[in-house]
């Protein structure tokens, strides 16, 4: 191979989607002289299923990339097209924000962040496989190979393949092969992975049929508008303005169950054709029909594309049912009757490595320098790739130095419990945020995120000096008006702090008791009245917490040796093995792991420290 | 969540339970001087003194129980098994005295102890090597199982029914708020206020009552029972009779149960043990129950519910109906220890069992070695089950339940005054975490399961 088709990067990031964009910005933002490769230049941040961002658990990720740097929040806020504030009948915690998303808007603003980013270089290539070289008896990566006899070097290298390794499209008993309606599939990289000694597993997802807006009789739907004062995502987001366009809801009915049954050896996963396990939150109409026979309707959201579209996108109806039961489907339900159908439904199977294989950094436990990041780790959705893609990348450009890490606790933000759930839990479905999964919830609130995460952000080097400065602003603020509530008393009711935690007390009350109160910013107002409402939920917890961050101080280095441990139960020890725990934290935390296989390893932690010491 | 740090002042019952035997409390770590000063009517020795040493005194633990008397050991530091200020308190075994002087350490910041917390401090103080406390730690798993199940049955017999129900009612629950919560675009009213309230209040009414059983019967809990049961007409209550003697056992109907037991008092070769008949229980059970499996539901029982020993009664002289027969092949699988008798051995034998002892009350063959056999087997269950850790196991079964009561007690509070499904939801949590300890652990995936199959969530 001749010199000039080889190219030197710092870091090396495959795949343009959420993940592959948002790691590639995050590693350039650090400094790191850094490549993104997507086979085409025109799918940057492209949004392959729903044209939506957020909602429950979804919004707190989006709020979190934001406040350590990221691209989401300030791409919806400025390719929204119906923003609401979900779960507002809900304490502050639950709070949190959707919008809708002119598609082909949002990827543009996406592609153009990327293009506009300093120390980032975006190049249409087809990678075929990823270059190793031994480094003792372990493997370190040193590059990409790309077809049409050219290389990439650099010491870190970034996989967000998303759908497309194996990926298999079904209709019905049509099969194509292909990640994505009308594009291919990434054979090459499969192989190398398998090579490299990855144990891939395989998923299955779906995505329902687009209509033409223009043939959808909206008389006979329900209208489902934005919210009266849109909020914005992103915290850098001033003076948010925003023209919305609804949304709208409509219902499948019992003639529409029966054609599905009648119809559902045509299936492919009722046929046998897919036997890989699909999302069990998100299941495909024919899933919903058999599952809850005793429903007589399901919901279906009418959700437009964009602006300058008819395209229409119809949440909850994702199906791989045949051509022609589609398209009959639709004669059935009220306001669809004469829609047309602009896309089949189809679901897609794929490869993906199961994320027990990664370190708490998203490195891969066996190849120095390969990352991870997105539905590749068996994740589904762009805010849960986005996410691993921000932390892949400046982990991988932090890494270049040797010394740091960005690895967040699960009492410190949504990504932190994403990250340690998939390093410690088998991914048995594709693996989606929800709140429950946070068992610091109150903590974690989406208004919070800046005060939670930016500061280490803005250490590390994520963000500006600018951002740090207005926070710090916003948290002296906070702090004043905390003052001012602790140390004035409402008579017999005790300080106005201790009022305003009554469930029934607002800060529009506090205020009107207390004038000074005045003075301070809606947003400011907010952050206190939620830090207030919570506190004494919160301190419940911190106890937990503190023990959690003493056991989580005894790491368990990399090359701990379980078999070793001749008294450990067989169980716990192919646990271990399996998952490598960084710490004795993270070791207890496994499924069927009991305190005294915990107490085994620390004994020999601690005779080993003895000995040495 | 273990916490092995050897900063914390650590607490642990070490003794066996039952009124002969005296009970221990081990302490060890930095506060327990503190704590000792604080809650212990005595002499506390020097901290300067070289050697271990003992004062009489006692600890104050309230009412009803008032002053708890003992001997205190006390080891200023490195002279003990841990090289920390390390004490024994020997007192009463009884059970509920023991448990209170636990809580009253932890009032004054002494924990109780993880299973092999000891062990551990000792091995990090060089007391122990790695083989010793490596083999200490890993038997502690199957030991704390079988404890478990043993405890159970000693604070109340029969819990464990209850307890994972009680679980499972609150795992419910939480799945349904947590669905309400996670799945707001969803058009399906996962629970209403009311229903919350109304699954809450029940359960804390059953973690009430389970707790009021344990205190009930921490009284009369420590003389072994065995039970005889089997047909109407198998020679129990000839067996009873025979095995008590005639002289002085007392039978009597005890009041306040719903059913009729027979109860006598004997001491069989130097062991005290209560021979309960279940006479006139039978014609009720009918076909489908086994008196074990009924024993093991009904919970509200408490005289027949923490058996120790389960003798089946079978007539020799007949043929095994299918319900004995069942019963027969059952035995090796019950919880519960049991033996087989053949009765009225004095007639011809109709059927054979290699495990059956035969008897005869008309002449008093086999009675002998079913008595051996009686006092084997509860020795046997007694020891296997680590004594020494039974206690301090039982007690942190009491000490979860009332806990999880507590924070249960919060989360009806929150509930009613509206206080916000994700409060009501981490304090569930709590709950459920505090009910791990006897139940096993609960996992995010547990709660997202049965949301999963019970609701169909789908945008």
């Amino acid at each position: 191979m001749s010199a000039e088709n080889t190219y030197h990067f710092d870091v090396i990031v495959v795949g343009a989607g959420h993940a592959g964009t948002e790691a590639a910005c995050a590693a350039a933002r650090l400094g790191a002289k850094t490549v993104l490769l997507t086979t085409n230049l025109d799918t940057v941040g492209q949004m392959s299923c729903n044209p939506a961002i957020g909602g429950v658990a979804k919004g707190h990720l989006v709020r979190e990339i934001d406040a350590l740097g990221g691209l989401m929040g300030q791409a919806i806020d400025a390719t929204g097209i119906q923003f609401r504030m979900l779960n507002l009948r809900k304490g502050p915690a639950m709070h949190s924000p959707r919008a809708q998303a002119d598609k082909k808007a949002y990827q543009n603003w996406i592609k153009l962040a990327v293009e506009d980013q300093e120390n980032l270089s975006l190049r249409q290539e087809i990678v075929d496989s990823i270059l190793t070289e031994s480094l003792g008896d372990k493997q370190r990566v040193i590059g990409v190979s790309v077809l049409g006899n050219a290389k990439y070097l650099a010491s870190k290298v970034v996989l967000t393949t998303g759908t497309f390794l194996q990926a298999i499209m079904h209709t019905g008993e049509a099969k194509t092969a292909g990640g994505r309606a009308g594009e291919g599939t990434t054979k090459g990289i499969s192989g190398s992975l398998n090579r490299m000694g990855f144990r891939l597993d395989r998923f299955k997802t779906g995505t329902p049929p687009r209509l033409n807006g223009r043939t959808i009789d909206y008389d006979k739907a329900e209208i489902q508008p934005g919210d009266d004062n849109p909020r914005p995502f992103s915290f850098q987001t001033e003076n948010f303005q925003v023209d919305q366009i609804p949304c709208w809801i409509t219902w499948t009915n019992p003639q529409v169950h029966d054609l599905i049954l009648a119809n559902l050896e045509r299936a492919p996963i009722y046929s046998g054709e897919i036997q890989s396990n699909g999302p069990r939150y998100c299941p495909s109409i024919e899933d919903k029909v058999v599952r809850f026979a005793d429903k007589s309707r399901h919901q279906l959201f009418l959700e437009p594309e964009g602006r300058a579209t008819q395209e229409v996108y119809v949440n909850g109806i994702s199906t791989s049912l045949p051509r022609d039961v589609q398209d009959q489907m639709f004669r059935l339900i009220p306001g669809l009757e004469k829609a047309q159908i602009m896309r089949y439904g189809y679901a897609v199977e794929y490869d993906f490595c199961p994320p027990d294989q990664l370190r708490n950094t998203l490195e891969t436990k066996n190849i120095q320098g390969l990352y991870f990041a997105g539905q590749i780790n068996g994740t589904t959705g762009y805010e849960e790739a986005g996410g691993q893609g921000l932390l892949a990348g400046a982990n991988a450009a932090l890494a270049l130095d040797g010394n740091q890490s960005l690895v967040l606790d699960r009492n410190e933000a949504y990504l932190g419990v994403l990250v340690d759930d998939l390093v410690t839990c088998s991914v048995d479905e594709p693996y989606r945020m929800f709140t429950s999964r946070a068992e610091y919830r109150l903590l974690l609130r989406q208004d919070n995120a800046d005060r939670r995460l930016t500061p280490q952000a803005f250490e590390l080097g994520l963000v500006g000096l600018d951002r740090f400065q207005k926070l710090e602003k916003k948290t002296a603020e906070i702090e004043r008006a905390h003052k001012i509530l602790s140390t004035n008393f409402l008579g017999d009711k005790g300080s106005l702090e201790k009022y305003l935690r009554r469930p029934e007390v607002t800060w529009t009350d506090i205020v009107q008791h207390h004038a000074e109160l005045t003075q301070f910013t809606p947003d400011v107002a907010e952050q206190l009245a939620f830090d207030v409402k919570y506190a004494g939920y919160v301190s419940r917890q911190q106890d937990v917490i503190d023990r959690q961050k003493r056991l989580a101080k005894k790491q368990i280095p990399d090359d701990f040796d379980y078999d070793g441990l001749t008294h450990l139960r067989n169980e716990a020890r192919e646990k271990f093995n399996r998952f490598r725990p960084v710490s004795l934290e993270q070791a207890s935390r496994i499924s069927g792991i009991t305190p005294a296989d915990v107490a085994l390893i620390m004994l020999h932690l601690d005779g080993k420290a003895q000995v040495s010491g | 969540m273990p916490s092995f740090d050897v900063h914390d002042s650590i607490a642990a019952i070490a003794s066996p339970p039952g009124p002969a035997v005296r009970g221990v409390i081990r302490m060890s770590g930095p506060e327990i001087r503190s704590a000792l000063q604080s809650c212990f009517c005595g002499a506390l020795p020097a901290e300067t003194a070289k050697r271990p040493s003992v004062v009489s005194g006692w600890i104050d633990v309230g009412a009803p129980i008032g002053r708890v008397a003992g001997d205190l050991f006390y080891w200023p530091g490195t002279a003990s098994y841990t090289r920390q200020r390390s004490a024994e308190f020997h007192c009463s075994g009884s059970l509920p005295i023991l448990s209170e002087v636990m809580r009253v350490l932890g009032q004054y910041g002494i924990r109780q102890a993880e299973p092999g917390e000891f062990t551990m401090r000792a091995f990090l103080a060089g007391r122990i090597d790695l083989t010793r406390a490596e083999a200490v730690l890993g038997v502690i798993d199957s030991q704390s199982e079988r404890e478990m199940e043993v405890a159970l049955r000693q604070l109340a017999g029969g819990l464990s029914g209850p307890v994972s129900e009680l679980q499972d009612d609150l795992l419910e629950v939480l799945a349904q708020i947590e669905a309400g919560l996670d799945f707001v675009e969803d058009d399906i009213e996962f629970i209403s206020q009311d229903a919350i309230l109304q699954a809450l209040e029940k359960s804390q009414n059953t973690i009430q009552a389970i707790l009021q059983q344990i205190d009930q019967r921490q009284v009369s809990q420590q003389v072994p029972k065995v039970v005889l049961w089997g047909r109407p007409n198998a020679g129990k209550s000839c067996l009873q009779n025979a095995m008590a003697g005639n002289s002085n056992a007392i039978v009597s109907d005890v009041a306040g149960t719903t059913r009729d037991y027979l109860i006598a008092a004997t001491t069989l070769h130097g062991m005290d043990l209560h021979l309960i008949d279940t006479a006139g229980t039978m014609q009720r059970i009918g076909q489908h129950m086994s008196p074990i499996q009924m024993l093991a539901e009904d919970q509200t029982d408490s005289v027949t519910a923490a058996a120790d020993l389960a003798v089946f009664c079978a007539d020799g002289s007949r043929n095994l109906d299918a319900w004995e027969q069942q019963q027969i092949e059952n035995m090796t699988e019950s919880e519960l220890p049991a033996l087989l008798v053949q009765t009225k051995s004095d007639l011809p034998d109709r059927w054979q069992h290699p495990s059956a002892i035969r008897v005869s009350s008309e002449t008093n063959d086999g009675l002998a070695d079913l008595a051996k056999a009686i006092v084997d087997q509860l020795r046997e269950a007694r020891s296997t089950a680590s004594n020494e850790m039974v206690a301090s196991t039982a007690h942190r079964c009491f000490e979860s339940l009332e806990k999880a009561g507590q924070e249960l007690q919060l989360a009806v509070q929150y509930c009613q005054s509206s206080q916000g499904d994700e409060i009501v939801a981490s304090v569930l949590r709590l709950v459920l975490d505090h009910l791990s300890a006897v139940t096993g652990k609960v996992f995010t995936d547990d709660i997202l399961d049965r949301v999963f199959s019970r609701f169909c969530i789908g945008k």
